[in-house]
């Protein structure tokens, strides 16, 4: 491969790869912001609601939950693990670091996909088969409009992740990265950390709560 | 170490992350009323900062870097602040 050269309007390589940082860190804010806005309105609901959250929550699969959540964590480990081998020019071992890190991402979708079969079949998905009885149903049925709205963006952000993965995993195999340039790479995996960090607080507030009572 | 080894903190993060989340859902069926709630977001808080410092790589990163990833957070803060100090005093969260 060539040696990668900076952009014209960049100094130095090192001047783009922090460019591009700032940016997706940038980009990082407007989505905390956007699924802080989610979150904002669930607490607010949930402090309203308190008892049908905790009798919502325990309807919620909590080991489909507990192992998607694992599996995310260990394919954030794998992705932070493929940019240090990238730089280090192990091209081979980094684009397979990539393509296991997507097919966790997979994993993932394909398990909240066999959750949000339970939950139809569960008749607990609101707009479509909602039906429960109970003094708290109505409590019951919001809190399943926060979780599907929630875990479906969440879910279309580990797509869009998937993908992007994929392709720096193939760029990666064609021996694209080194330790000078690595910004699509690093840059990638600030995507999928923060996919990452979403999910960690969604199984917090919709698995977690009610589960002792 | 060899170069396509991940590095010990990587491995030692990831670890940590997954015995947090272990903690997270074993503390999740403990009956300690409102502080179960407290100690799973406290738990997601601290899972958060490994995955920001340690993958995310800030703890190498420079003030400017870690100031725009403050950033979200810091006007997220106002956000709650201002829509949690009137909703959390209404004496009904639904009174008008």
């Amino acid at each position: 491969m060539p040696e990668a050269q900076p952009a014209f309007q960049f100094v130095d390589l090192r001047q783009q790869q922090q460019t591009a940082q700032l940016g997706m860190w940038t980009f990082i804010a407007t989505e905390v912001l956007f699924f802080g806005g989610l979150i904002l309105a669930y607490c607010v609901y949930r402090t309203g609601n308190p008892d049908g959250f905790a009798e919502a929550a325990r309807h919620t699969k909590i080991v489909i939950g507990a192992i998607n959540t694992g599996v995310l964590l260990t394919s954030s480990f794998l992705v932070a693990w493929a940019v240090t081998v990238a730089r280090l020019r192990q091209s081979g071992i980094a684009s397979v670091l990539l393509w296991l890190a997507a097919l966790l991402g997979l994993g993932f979708l394909a398990l909240k996909g066999i959750e949000y079969a339970i939950e139809y079949h569960e008749h607990l998905v609101p707009a479509l088969n909602f039906a429960y009885g109970g003094p708290n149903a109505a409590s019951v049925y919001l809190f399943f409009c926060f979780y599907f709205i929630a875990t479906g963006l969440h879910a279309l952000h580990v797509a869009i992740g998937i993908v992007v993965l994929a392709v720096i995993g193939r760029q990666a195999r064609r021996g694209l990265y080194s330790d000078r340039y690595h910004a699509p790479a690093t840059v990638a995996a600030l995507y999928w950390h923060f996919v990452d960090v979403v999910w960690v607080f969604l199984f917090a507030l919709i698995y977690l709560p009610g589960r002792a009572s | 170490m060899k170069n396509w080894q991940p590095p010990r903190e990587l491995l030692v993060s990831w670890l940590a992350l997954l015995a947090l989340l272990g903690l997270t859902v074993l503390c999740a069926y403990q009956p300690l009323g409102a502080v179960n709630t407290g100690l799973a977001l406290a738990i997601a808080t601290g899972k958060s900062l490994i995955v920001a410092a340690v993958f995310m790589e800030l703890r190498r990163s420079s003030a400017l870097m870690i100031a725009f990833a403050a950033a979200g957070l810091f006007w997220l803060g106002i956000m709650f602040w201002l829509a949690l100090s009137d909703y959390l005093t209404r004496t009904s969260p639904y009174a008008s």
